[in-house]
């Protein structure tokens, strides 16, 4: 049996190829069109920005000139309510007592204070084998009281 | 489930106690923030020596600008009150149409320039009051003088 050769003269062609026009423009164009657009972007957004900035401005001197108003207002409201809670205190405690560094006696409490306490646990300036055990006695001071506690104690 | 009762104790939190007397009285200005926005650069030009003296004391004063300053507080209220006063007086119709304008509009400035207009006219006529734009730069119509407004709803001209 014969061997299965190529015809005579060869294969035809294979088209691989599409030959179809192309369509559009050259790719430059689109490149340049492409700028265009996004010059005029750009143009529209800088002027924009700009008048947004002046508005911003316009704005914030509408506040500026209103703020010293405003406060006057508010703080004429706080002093009305210190004066008020003043004479509350009076009317109350019938004496002005000083919250802090009053003369009342605090019985010295021991406070056991660790390191962790005043958070030194993580950083420590001398050498970790010279730091002392951080105990030391606190007196236990009021540091917040208000005037139902004051109104016990006395 | 519970009957428990709602107690409401932000009713205790209101203080009305009075001022005490040896405090000078002044009366608020009592306008609310579209009529204050729309007079505001009125009251800047009338009032900036008060306003200045008034936060110059504050700065001052060192932390008691509340009792030190009260003074000042109420010349800076007198005159803004005599400012909202005046405009009442003269150009009732042109702020009323700002200030709702403003009301209407989320109180953009830019979307009432027609009203704005007007009442900067009657306002510089009748009151010698002028409404500038301090920091604006050179060589530029201020904002608030251009007719078209790019950001306004209808971004044409505006009158």
């Amino acid at each position: 049996m014969p061997q299965d050769m190529p015809p005579v003269g060869g294969y035809a062609q294979v088209q691989y190829k599409r030959n179809i026009p192309a369509r559009g423009f050259k790719p430059a164009y689109y490149m340049i069109g492409m700028h265009v657009i996004m010059a005029y972007g750009f143009y529209k957004y800088f002027y924009g920005a700009r008048e947004q900035r002046e508005l911003a401005r316009e704005k914030m001197w509408s506040r500026h000139h209103l703020t010293p108003l405003l406060q006057a207002e508010e703080d004429r409201d706080q002093v009305r309510r210190h004066y008020a809670d003043k004479a509350r205190e009076k009317e109350l405690l019938g004496t002005d007592i000083k919250v802090y560094n009053s003369d009342r006696y605090v019985f010295p409490t021991p406070v056991l204070v660790t390191r962790s306490h005043i958070g030194i646990d993580t950083y420590c300036s001398c050498p970790s084998q010279l730091c002392p055990p951080y105990f030391r006695l606190y007196p236990l001071q009021p540091h917040s009281i208000n005037t139902l506690t004051m109104s016990l104690w006395i | 489930m519970s009957d428990r009762e709602a107690r409401f104790n932000q009713t205790v939190l209101v203080d009305t106690t009075p001022m005490p007397d040896h405090i000078p009285k002044v009366e608020e200005i009592g306008a609310t923030s579209a009529p204050l926005m729309s007079a505001a650069y009125f009251i800047g030009d009338r009032c900036k020596a008060y306003n200045d003296d008034f936060m110059k004391c504050k700065e001052q004063s060192n932390g008691r600008g509340e009792f030190d300053c009260l003074k000042e507080g109420r010349k800076v209220t007198r005159c803004a009150a005599s400012v909202i006063k005046d405009i009442n007086t003269h150009c009732l119709d042109q702020f009323k149409a700002h200030w709702e304008c403003l009301e209407n509009n989320n109180h953009q400035l830019w979307e009432c320039r027609r009203p704005e207009v007007a009442l900067n006219k009657c306002v510089f006529d009748k009151l010698g009051l002028k409404k500038t734009l301090p920091g604006a730069p050179e060589g530029e119509v201020p904002v608030h003088l251009r007719p078209k407004q790019k950001y306004a709803q209808y971004p044409g001209p505006q009158w």
